[in-house]
Formats: C-alpha cells, structure tokens, sequence
C-alpha cells in the first residue's frame, strides 16, 4: 500500500469519524462524552492524511543528491567520524534528519557513557543495538555478532550503494545517512523484501470501519440484545430521595428498577409515571420494557428491563419504541438469563414514539 | 544521480496502483450500497456489526492520542532523555516504568505503539514492557472508574492497583531473566527520510495509526464476534464453581477485549461470580485481550506476543487471585 493509499484510507477514517461526531451517529456506539475525544482525533486523521500528501507531493529539494559517496557509517564507538565532522558543512539536510542527527549526539554526548554500564547487564546488550540501528529488523543480526563495533562494523556500506539489495540492514543505514538514499530505500520503491515490511498491507482493514461508518451506519444496539443478555441487577443506592415534580413524572428504566426493587416502590408511591424503551418479550411471553445501559460503548451494553402489565393491549412487534405512563406495580419477576429480578409496572396507557436521539440510558 | 532518479519514477508506479485499487474498491462500494447495507440485516449480523462499530469508535481517539505520543517520543524526544530518566540499572528501571505508566491515562490502544517507540529509542525492552501493562491497567481514570462501578467496595480499587502494578513489575523482571531481544520484532518504520522534524512526525504517525489501526480492527471484530456468539447463560453456569469461574472470567475478559475504562462497569454488572474472580477479570482485561494480542503482534512480532501474552495472562490470574485473596 502506497502512502497515497494510505492517506486516503485516514481522509476517509478521519472524515468518518468526523461525520459520525459532527451528526448524532456516534450516540448509537458511544457515549456523548467521547464527542470532543472523536472531534479532535478525526481532524488528527485528516490532517495525517494531507500532511501525508503534501509531504509525498511538493517538489523536492535534493541537496543531498551531488553527494557522490555517502560517508561511510562507523559504529558510534568508532573513532574516526567522517560523519559528524563533515556532516554540518557538506550535507546540511542530513542534520535535521532526526535519526542522523542521533548518531552524532549519541557519539559524542554523555549520554552514551552509560553503555558500558548497561553492557554489563546481560540482557542490556540488546540496548545499545537498538540505539545504534535504530530498525529492530537489524536486532537479531546484531545479536549474532557480539560485540556491539563489530555489530557496527558488520553493517556492509555496500549495502547502502545498491538499495534494491534485499539484505535487510539496508534501509537501516539509509535511516542514518542523507535523504537521497532514503527515497531510494522507501518500501514503495524497493525490492519485494522491503515492500513487505515497510507497507503495512493490514492498513487495507481500515476500510471496514469506514465502510461500517459510513455506508452501513449500523443500528444502536436493540431488542437482539435484550433478547440475549440478562437485564442489568438494579443498583443498590443508599438513599432514593423524592422524584421530581411532573405529572406524569419521567423515570429513567434503572433508576425505576432500583427504586422499585431496593425502595419498595416508596419514592413511587402514588405517582403517575412515565418510561421510553423499546419492546421486548419477557420471559413469561408478557411485553416488557427494555433500554441498553452503556458504560463506555456499545460493546458493553448491557439490557435493563421493566415488566408491563394490565393497560391496553400492546400490539407492536418486539423493538419497537415506545412511552408508556403507569404507576408502580409490587410484582416481579426473575429474568431466566441471569436471576436478576425485573420490576413491573402498571400500564395505564402506552404510545409509540420515534426512537429518541440518544437511545441508550 | 541515474540511481536516484530510477526509484521515484518507481514509487510513482506502484503507488498509482495501490491507489487505483483503493479507487475500484470505493466505486464499487457505492455502487452496491444497497444490497451491503441489505446483507447486513439480520439481528445477530447487525448486532455484530454495531459492537464492532463501537469498538473502533471507542478506540479511535486512544489510539490516535497514543500514537501521537509515540510519535513526539520518536521524533521530538531524543534517546538521551531516557538515558537519564530511568534508572541505569534495568531492575530498577522496571518499577520506575511502572509507576510511569500510572500517571500517564492511556488505553490499552494507545500504550502499544507508545511503547514500540520506547524500546526504538533505547529504553531498555524490560521497562517498556512494564509501562505498556501499567500504564492502561492502573491510570487515574481507569482506578476512578473502578471506584465509580463499585460504590459498596472501595477495597475494589487498591486490589486492583496493587495486583495489575505487581503483574507490571513481575513481568518486566521476568523479562530480563528469559527475555530476548530478537523475539521483538519491531516494523520498520518509515525512516524520518525529510527535511525536517514535521515530516518525520506525521510520517511516524501515518504509520502507526495505519499499521496499529489494522490490527486494532481484527482485535474489534474478533471482540465483536465474541460479543454476539458467546450467550450469556453459559457464564450463569460458571459462575458456581469458585475456581472455575476465576478463569471463566479470565478468558472472558481476553476475549470480550474491553477497554479498560469500560471494564469496571462490565465487572460490576457480572454480580453473580465473585469478587475475586472480577479482580481478575479486572487484572487481565488491560493487560491480555484479543485487540491487545492482535496490536502486539503487529508492532512488537509475533515471536514476542506468543511468549508474553500467555504469560502475562498466567502471572495476571495468579496476582488477581492472590490479591484478591488477601484484600478482599
């Protein structure tokens, strides 16, 4: 997969979650809360994507082109350090290269007296590999050789003249040296070992996302999941104060249940109620009333549900929305999934409704 | 100059060919919208459809602040600053990674690329390790969302801190005594090939967002998979034995790969099975799940994620169990 490729895959991620933050879309997956979090990592995307493309399409300037023979690369212990010495005058690129300036700090600063501390450490050997070279594909070469100069030394300047070789330590030393050879040993350009490894090919997957983002825009979470899932154990709070004033008064489905259940009902003692959920079938065949509780997304929604009884017949089919006004019933009953008890209520009267934009409780 | 002039004209032509696929692929996505939207129709489909949905939605923002950080460590940070950070002796630099991990808030999502970038830049594999299982595990958003799920347990939190911060630190010495630096196998990244610090920044984060993205999107549909087939009523089951139910909820929370914010509130609601056998499923969810599994073999190898994902799910039962022993 080609950069370009790739940065169209995030345009078109970025864009996704863009859209789904920017319209109510994201309330069916997560919580309302996350909307600033999505807003901020989709523009991160979009920007990735054009800066990808700028970056991969402005017209290059190539100081380090004329530069006939890349110096050679010495291990950071080496003495000699064509490098670092004609490096500021000769190639000036090539500093602000992080990488290449790394070699160059690192050989000369305090930092790197540690190492021979860490060498002493068995398993610290990998360290200073790591810092030398710093593609891991070069690990387990460098491991073979055993000391850390020879693993330098090892490192065939060869390589860095004939960037099609597939040998792996190849684009290593390209990420030390100048920038012309990194064009050369970018995945898209070089032999087939290299495209293996630099192109992500699993980026292809991103598109699932967007396709289910925008194209499918899959439903909240309903009826299959109530179905499936026992309904949530009512929390036990320590004190249920007064419902607020309102004839009828609107009661959220957990909060019914926990008063009902761990309250007897007292705080909903001769109020006139009203819930919105969606129908399902209880466990006696009898409607109930459901709502998925989502903690964080989707993925751990979880069902709540509250038994209806008496009132007009409901003759809707199973997920459909509705409102439905009553008053506290002391009956219950077990959900046969989990054992959790379900509270009733006593239905005077019920409608159907649009489902409400925020679907989850 | 003919050596440099060649690849770009390559570049220029396989990179119009990925894009051309991707052009097919998006026309002829278009142009069936209508019968893929139809495909997906039945319940169980479009319920998996919306968990894996969710999943991503969710983990987008972790993923691409984690990321990012990754990327400032790469580019901005330079090796020398870990050098004098952490302690010298690797040992010491487990526990000190460690407590890192808890002030930084990060997902399981983001920590993976996070640490990929720590070990590139030197800082030594065992430590980073110890941060990649703190720092979702035991952050200050995740200890107060624990606290939140469970009001009548307080004691909740501090296990928690104390087993996933023990699992951290173990497996970091364990990785010192067995481990191998060739088992990580880090992907190479797009050399920092421009003129300037931007470019290598958004090209390190081009790359791990595209490169951790699609391994977060397997992880997604293999949770969501798990989500929609596995029914609940066999966790009823469970849920009676004592020993029993410890790895039910174990291998639960590796395969319904929460986040770890989340996490907590799933535990609480799974009332029936004990407390101890949610501490563990507290414990091993950050630190072990399939998204997880599939992100580390993307960035940190195969050879390494079949050596310690297993045995960071074997350490994290046994700390869970242990601490939940004791404290609870």
């Amino acid at each position: 997969m080609s950069r370009a490729a790739q940065a169209v895959i995030l345009l078109l991620l970025g864009g996704a979650v863009l859209k789904a933050s920017l319209t109510d879309l994201h309330l069916r997956y997560v919580k309302e809360g996350l909307r600033p979090f999505l807003l901020l990592a989709g523009a991160v995307l979009v920007l990735t994507a054009l800066f990808t493309l700028w970056y991969d399409h402005r017209p290059r300037r190539s100081p380090s082109t004329p530069q006939p023979t890349p110096p050679p690369e010495p291990g950071p212990l080496a003495a000699p350090d064509p490098f670092a010495g004609a490096d500021p005058f000769s190639m000036p690129d090539s500093r602000a290269v992080p990488d290449s300036r790394a070699v160059p700090d690192s050989r000369a600063v305090p930092d790197f007296r540690a190492v021979p501390d860490f060498r002493a450490v068995p398993d610290f050997r990998a360290v200073p590999d790591f810092r030398a070279v710093p593609d891991s594909r070069a690990v387990p070469d460098s491991r073979a050789v055993p000391d850390r100069l020879a693993a330098a030394d090892h490192l065939p300047a060869p390589d860095r003249l004939s960037p099609r070789s597939p040998s792996s330590p190849s684009p290593d030393i390209s990420d030390l040296s100048g920038m012309g050879e990194l064009r050369h040993a970018d995945g898209a350009s070089d032999g087939p070992d290299d495209h293996a490894h630099h192109e992500p090919r699993v980026g292809w997957l991103l598109l699932l996302p967007v396709i289910g983002l925008l194209l499918v825009a899959p439903p909240a979470l309903g009826s299959f999941t109530a179905d499936q899932s026992g309904t949530l154990p009512a929390a036990a709070e320590s004190d249920y104060g007064p419902l607020p004033e309102g004839d009828p008064v609107p009661v959220g489905l957990l909060d019914y249940a926990s008063r009902s259940i761990y309250d007897d009902g007292r705080s909903l003692a001769g109020r006139r109620l009203e819930l919105t959920g969606f129908l399902s079938i209880g466990p006696d065949g009898g409607p109930m009333l459901a709502r998925i509780v989502v903690s964080c997304c989707a993925a751990d929604g979880r069902p709540i549900k509250v038994g209806l009884r008496g009132g007009p017949v409901i003759d809707v089919p199973g997920g459909t929305w509705v409102r439905v006004t009553g008053r506290h019933s002391t009956q219950r009953a077990k959900d046969p999934v989990n054992q959790a008890d379900i509270a009733y209520l006593e239905v005077e009267q019920w409608q159907p409704i649009t489902p409400p934009k925020q679907q989850y409780e | 100059m003919t050596l440099l002039k060649d690849p770009p004209a390559g570049t220029e032509r396989r990179g119009i060919g990925s894009v051309e696929v991707l052009a097919a692929v998006l026309i002829l996505l278009v142009i069936f919208r209508g019968p893929l939207s139809g495909v997906v129709s039945g319940p169980r489909l479009q319920t998996w459809t919306t968990v894996f949905v969710s999943v991503l939605v969710q983990a987008v923002p972790f993923l691409v602040f984690g990321v990012l950080l990754s990327a400032v460590i790469a580019v901005f940070v330079p090796s020398s600053f870990w050098a004098r950070a952490l302690p010298r002796r690797p040992a010491l630099a487990v526990p000190a990674a460690s407590l890192a991990g808890v002030v930084l808030p990060g997902c399981e999502c983001g920590s993976v690329p996070v640490a990929g970038s720590l070990i590139r830049r030197g800082v030594t594999p065992a430590a980073a390790l110890a941060f990649l299982l703190a720092a979702p595990a035991i952050n200050p958003i995740v200890l107060t969302a624990t606290a939140v799920a469970f009001p009548g347990n307080p004691e909740m939190v501090l296990a928690r801190a104390v087993a996933s911060l023990a699992v951290a630190v173990l497996m970091g010495w364990l990785w010192l005594r067995l481990g191998r630096a060739d088992w990580i196998r880090l992907p190479h990244r797009p050399h920092h090939d421009g003129a300037s610090k931007g470019e290598a920044f958004w090209s390190a984060v081009r790359h791990d967002v595209v490169h951790a993205g699609g391994f977060l999107v397997l992880g997604a549909a293999a949770a969501a998979t798990i989500n929609v087939v596995v029914p609940e009523s066999w966790l009823q089951t469970l849920a009676s034995y004592p020993i029993l139910s410890i790895l039910a909820l174990a291998v639960l929370a590796v395969l319904l790969s929460i986040c770890s914010e989340a996490d907590a509130f799933v535990a609480a609601s799974l009332s029936q099975f004990s407390l101890t056998s949610r501490l563990v499923f507290l414990v091993v969810g950050p630190m072990v799940d399939l998204k997880l599994i599939a992100m580390q073999t993307g960035i940190l190898g195969r050879a390494f994620a079949a050596r310690f994902a297993p045995a960071t799910f074997a350490l994290a039962v046994l700390a869970g169990t242990l601490t939940g022993l004791v404290l609870l």
